[in-house]
């Protein structure tokens, strides 16, 4: 299969310009008569739908949750990026775009990346338009903090709370749309299937999550942001409810899957205490601003943090990475602690865990300094932990925190089936193997307000508005298929809960595909994998019935498609024999134990076809070139 | 009339607890000329928004704060009965019914503002009952949930508190509870007057007359302890820094005023007001 | 640690509900109080009994999804949080705990503790906005804001619509929520062109969904995990009389 990306011609730095300059137009009498589906109300379904309704389509737009507000993406904490450079600090769309392919370990294609940057400067005009409370300076300026892989400032935040306060931007930006009877918004729905009619997406399968009704809906373009996949590792700091269930299906209706085995383990969360644990929780990278990582120099250290003197302690970060420091990318932060941990540094209980301590920047700037900047974020570490890190250094460990592969997407964020989008953190599309800090805000809000919006009108212009009949034999057949299926979770009958499954699923990927990764742990992971799959489908229960709100059955069909991704997960982490960015495999480091890039052989994006229920599914590859950019070893030495 | 406000107009729902309905109100408030605008449509919902849930607020706090004056001013007078003559209180008296015109209106102004008070309160309390059918099966603890007794008497103390009022009314304005205060009379300088103080004293001497005013009187203390620091939120007038000044001076007044009015049915039995 | 649970279990809107007693035995301090909700229930679905339904989802107290009352505290017995960021060390060894939904009218229960709080929805919908649409924005910095004004529409815009406000108040009125965001866009430059129209179609629209009415207890504040001020239900008050004014 050939991957067209369908790149515009041009400079780079022109190509946007140029393509928004040529795009094919719906005309504003034509665009009512279009209807589009937008899944899932994070910040891209939610820009998305208020952007694509504002323009004069027809949007449904749907979630899981009870209501458009509570997508995953409320939880975001430390910021989005923009290259504003209201700091005058050297900042520009260029090297907002180099960061971010360099951070993303020459992963990404330029094309794209380079368009995030430009855009980048209306998300924070749209957002202070709309009323999102982003920090101010004295003067009433906006505030600007640094997040790691940047050596300027350029993140904007709203307190802890970023994500919050421009999700609930988008919301209501949405909710008045809704008002205006433009956005008919199904909450409570939960997309089962894809419809593909005649080689093109057509519409979708939901069911009402209170009622169990299942229901086909059709449209002439499909919006998938339904977010990440980090879930497959049952403890991550994703929301207990996000899922790979929409992209999974559309997937096996034929759209690709790019770069599966890129995932972010972020440095900084809470360390796990025990078996129940449900999830993780994230402290703000931003708390690597003042904070410093350290383990004992010894090995099996016995004292207290605050016992042991400074000669003993190793700084490990600013130790390997002096120019970047305690700033250093995740990717490469979480692999440091990770190290430390395995020579038997680790500290807390599990000996999982390094220590972030603030002592330095409190007796630098002061306690009332530190409380002002980061008090919400302590006071949830004590909230979680009952330990104060006022006092002693906080406890750190890494954590599944987001995920780079996603469906498989061209310039126009369309999937290779006609009429499918793909947008946020659903697509795979802008930061390779590693995505910077307080960058998936800005690449959600890009896409749902800014790229959308134009590129669609260049698919829709080219269709028949198709009406919202769903009699066709496409709707029969996945509508079928999903009764199938939901009858067949409520069939097994067997004996343990799906969260069991889930808990064997995510210590196995984390194991094997976790940190670090090697073939034979992947090979051992994929063996272990297919068991459990098929130990889910003969032994799992699913209590209750079909016809009302029933979360073990959701559950269910959550973690059947999780089981699925994490063979493939495993095989593109197999496949890729290379490092790069979160993808460290151990058979290809450099001397010092960093990534050793395998540029003339794996310069690619992986990009996979399902062939079939028990075929294997086959990989394509779309070559990555870099124009602009040199490849370059990354260092943040 | 803009099509717009056409649009939301459809939007407005009418309250199903609000014992005037909004048509009520409007042929009353419809004769009030600055009321009247050329804009019909408009009119309508300035009644409606009167009418909403903090419509309403405004008018029970707007009236209370009217009759916190009426009672200040009241017991202010009142207190005239510790001038150490009968004459103070009853020249007093004098004074104000020998303008009728300018009492009558007063008593009408009162009776349409303690009237308001009352549609306002029991719509709002009737809704509330609606809207929380159904209670938690454990009481949460009240330090964490802010109850106070004050507080969650309202309706019951402002009932007992009209109950009082009617009797009040019926006891020394209308003197149908003791005929006889009728023909009390005095001549001060010249001028035959009612007597006020011999029909109080007299009045007073009941014990259960003077318990019942005691009791009443309580309850006006802890009406005004919640409802004086209430006006102030409901005028937006109270923030986190003057919450605490806000609460003590209710506090205070609620106080002042029970100390006040009690004072007298509790000389008169104490013998310290007598004949 | 062991404790005595009594939850509210009800099949569907329509249905009946009653209290059901479970056990929950082998717990830890550090384990979070949905997390033992997670334990009972993984038990029950062996039992082959259908597990008490709850919303959650974030699990670090943002998205508002958790919505319980514990012993008929909302959100339980902390102040600031959650009911995801309480955790078992808040409660005694052997204590019994009752678990209810959210009780309001505006708030009906669909199953077990599980209530529709969509009414918040339809009330953001109604006006709580800036009318401002995907690309009309003037540059970021065009509209200097003071720090102590961004702060206070940020305490405001907090607000994670959890319906705790409306649970914890003794009339179901939810006039700290919809102040919270009357309050948030009000203080805002961006938000003045709109601010009368805002705050008259917000209290018709939360009149209109039969919450009940404010009488200042102030239960709301207490509860809100985001501790709101009342101030922002002062600040409402105000403004709608602005707006009543501007009518006239
Ligand atoms: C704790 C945490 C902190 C973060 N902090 C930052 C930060 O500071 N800066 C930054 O840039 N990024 C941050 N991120 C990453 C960022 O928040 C996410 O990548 C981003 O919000 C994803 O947005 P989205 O719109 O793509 O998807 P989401 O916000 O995940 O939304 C997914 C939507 O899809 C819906 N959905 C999913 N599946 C279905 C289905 N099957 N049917 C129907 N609907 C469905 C959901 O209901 C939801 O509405 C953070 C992530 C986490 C976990
Ligand atoms: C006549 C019988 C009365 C009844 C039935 C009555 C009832 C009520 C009720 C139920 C409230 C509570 C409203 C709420 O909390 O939302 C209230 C508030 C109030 N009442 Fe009365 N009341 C009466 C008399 C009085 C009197 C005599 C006064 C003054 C002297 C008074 C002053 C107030 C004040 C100031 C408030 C607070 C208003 C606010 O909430 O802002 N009331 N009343
Ligand atoms: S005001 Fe507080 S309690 Fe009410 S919905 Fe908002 S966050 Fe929840
Ligand atoms: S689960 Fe999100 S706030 Fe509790």
């Amino acid at each position: 299969m050939k991957l067209d990306a369908r790149i515009p011609a041009g400079p780079l730095a022109e190509k946007w310009t140029r393509f928004k300059a040529n795009v094919r137009l719906v005309s504003p009498a034509n665009k009512r008569k279009y209807e589009v589906i937008v899944v899932g109300t994070g910040l891209a379904g939610a820009s998305a739908a208020a952007s694509l309704a504002e323009l004069g389509y027809q949007v449904k737009s749907f979630c899981f949750q009870d209501s458009p507000r509570r997508a995953h993406s409320i939880a975001a904490q430390g910021g989005i990026n923009a290259a504003k450079n209201y700091q005058n600090d050297g900042d520009s769309v260029r090297r907002l775009f180099q960061d971010t392919i360099k951070g993303g370990d020459f992963r990404s294609r330029e094309a794209n990346v380079h368009r995030l940057a430009e855009v980048s400067v209306n998300i924070i005009d749209q957002c202070v338009a709309q009323g999102v409370p982003f920090a101010r300076e004295y003067g009433g300026m906006l505030a600007n903090r640094s997040f790691g892989g940047a050596q300027v400032s350029r993140t904007f935040y709203a307190r802890g709370a970023t994500g919050q306060q421009l999700l609930l931007g988008a919301y209501q930006a949405l909710s008045r749309q809704i008002g205006l009877g433009k956005v008919t918004m199904m909450p409570r729905h939960e997309m089962l299937d894809l419809v593909v009619e005649e080689g093109q997406a057509k519409g979708i399968v939901t069911r009402h999550l209170v009622t169990g009704e299942l229901k086909t809906h059709a449209a002439d373009a499909v919006l998938l942001c339904t977010g990440g996949y980090g879930n497959a590792y049952y403890l991550s700091t994703y929301a207990r409810g996000s899922n790979v269930t929409a992209t999974w299906r559309a997937h096996r209706r034929g759209a690709l899957f790019s770069n599966p085995c890129f995932t972010q383990i972020h440095p900084t969360c809470i360390p796990v205490t025990g078996e129940y644990q449900s999830k993780l929780t994230l402290m703000s990278e931003s708390l690597r601003n003042d904070g410093r990582c350290w383990v004992p120099k010894a090995k099996g250290e016995q004292r207290a943090a605050v016992q042991i003197p400074e000669g003993e302690r190793d700084y490990f970060l600013e130790r390997m990475y002096p120019s970047y420091g305690n700033l250093a990318p995740r990717d490469i932060a979480s692999r440091a602690a990770k190290r430390v941990c395995d020579e038997g540094r680790g500290v807390g209980p599990t000996g999982l865990g390094v220590y972030l301590d603030f002592s330095e920047a409190i007796g630098r700037l002061g306690e009332a300094t530190v409380r002002e900047r980061y008090a919400n974020l302590f006071a949830m570490y004590h909230e979680i932990t009952g330990e104060s890190a006022y006092e002693s250094p906080m406890r750190i460990f890494p954590a599944v925190h987001y995920t780079m592969g996603g469906l498989w997407v061209d310039y126009h964020l369309m999937s290779n089936i006609p009429g499918l989008f793909v947008l946020g953190e659903a697509n795979f599309s802008d930061h390779g193997a590693n995505r910077l800090g307080a960058s998936a805000l800005m690449q959600g809000l890009a896409d749902g307000y800014f790229v959308l919006p134009y590129t669609i009108g260049d698919y829709l212009s080219q269709q028949k508005p198709r009406g919202e009949k769903t009699d066709g034999p496409a709707f029969q057949e996945a509508m079928g298929a999903t009764q199938a299926r939901t009858k067949k979770l409520l069939g097994v009958n067997g004996r343990k809960p799906v969260s069991e499954f889930h808990r064997k699923l995510g210590k196995t990927l984390w194991d094997t595909c976790g940190m670090s990764r090697t073939k034979k742990g992947l090979e051992e992971g994929l063996a272990i994998l297919g068991g459990l799959r098929e130990e889910f489908w003969k032994d799992v229960k699913v209590p209750g019935s079909g016809a009302d709100l029933n979360q073990s059955l959701e559950k269910a069909g959550r973690v059947a498609d999780f089981l699925e991704l994490g063979e493939l997960m495993c095989r593109d982490a197999l496949e890729r024999e290379e490092s790069c960015g979160c993808h460290f495999r151990e058979e290809h480091q450099t001397s010092d134990g960093e990534c050793a890039r395998k540029d003339a052989e794996h310069s690619y994006v992986s990009a996979w076809e399902f062939k079939g229920e028990g075929k294997s599914e086959v990989r394509h590859t779309e070559p990555l070139s870099f124009e602009e950019l040199a490849l370059a070893t990354r260092s943040y030495k | 009339m803009t099509l717009e406000r056409l649009g939301f107009e459809t939007l407005f729902s009418y309250r199903s607890g609000g014992i005037l309905t909004v048509e009520a109100l409007e042929s009353i408030l419809f004769l009030a000329p600055s009321l009247q605008t050329d804009d019909f449509l408009m009119n309508k919902e300035i009644l409606r928004m009167i009418q909403s849930s903090i419509g309403r607020k405004w008018i029970v706090a707007v009236t209370g704060v009217l009759m916190i004056g009426f009672v200040v001013v009241h017991m202010t007078g009142n207190l005239q009965m510790f001038a150490g003559t009968p004459d103070k209180i009853n020249g007093y008296a004098h004074l104000l019914k020998s303008y009728p015109l300018v009492l009558w209106s007063f008593r009408l102004g009162l009776l349409a503002t303690a009237a308001l008070h009352i549609w306002g309160t029991i719509s709002l309390a009737r809704e509330n009952r609606i809207a929380k059918p159904v209670g938690y099966a454990v009481a949460g603890r009240k330090s964490r949930l802010q109850v106070t007794l004050t507080s969650v008497t309202m309706v019951i103390s402002g009932i007992i508190l009209l109950g009082f009022i009617i009797f009040h009314l019926l006891h020394f304005t209308a003197q149908v509870v003791d005929r006889s205060y009728a023909s009390m009379e005095t001549v001060v300088g010249g001028v035959t007057m009612p007597d006020v103080y011999r029909m109080v004293v007299t009045g007073f001497s009941k014990p259960w007359i003077s318990l019942f005013y005691v009791v009443a009187m309580a309850l006006l203390f802890s009406h005004l302890r919640h409802g004086a620091a209430s006006v102030w939120q409901t005028f937006g007038l109270r923030d986190r820094n003057s919450a605490q000044f806000i609460e003590m001076g209710s506090w205070i007044l609620a106080t002042v005023l029970f100390l006040g009015f009690s004072s007298i049915p509790v000389a008169v039995l104490l013998g310290v007001l007598k004949l | 640690m062991k404790l005595h649970l009594r939850v509210w279990r009800q099949q569907s809107r329509q249905s009946e509900g009653s209290f059901v007693t479970y056990e929950a035995d082998g717990l830890t301090p550090n384990m979070s109080f949905l997390e033992m909700l997670d334990v009972v229930n993984d038990r029950l679905t062996k039992e082959g009994q259908e597990p008490i339904a709850f919303e959650h989802d974030c699990r670090e107290g943002i998205c508002g999804s958790c919505a319980m009352a514990i012993n008929g505290e909302p959100h339980g017995p902390n102040a600031g949080a959650t009911t995801c960021q309480v955790y078992l060390r808040s409660f005694r060894d052997g204590q019994t705990l009752t678990v209810e939904p959210w009780r309001a009218k505006a708030f009906p229960v669909i199953k077990d503790l599980v209530a529709d709080r969509s009414a918040f929805d339809r009330i953001i919908q109604s006006g709580g906005f800036v009318s401002v649409g995907t690309g009309q924005a003037p540059d970021a910095n065009a509209i200097p804001i003071g720090k102590g004004i961004a702060e206070k529409a940020f305490d405001a815009a907090h607000c994670i619509g959890c319906g705790a406000c409306v649970a914890a108040c003794r009339n179901s009125s939810a006039m700290l929520f919809v102040a919270a965001k009357v309050s948030h866009l009000g203080l805002l430059p961006q938000g003045q062109t709109e601010r009368k129209q805002r705050v008259q179609k917000m209290v018709a629209a939360m009149d209109a969904e039969g919450f009940g009415n404010c009488s200042n207890q102030y239960a709301c504040e207490a509860v809100c995990p985001k501790e709101i001020s009342v101030e922002m239900i002062a600040r409402m008050n105000r403004d709608y009389a602005g707006a009543v004014v501007d009518q006239i």
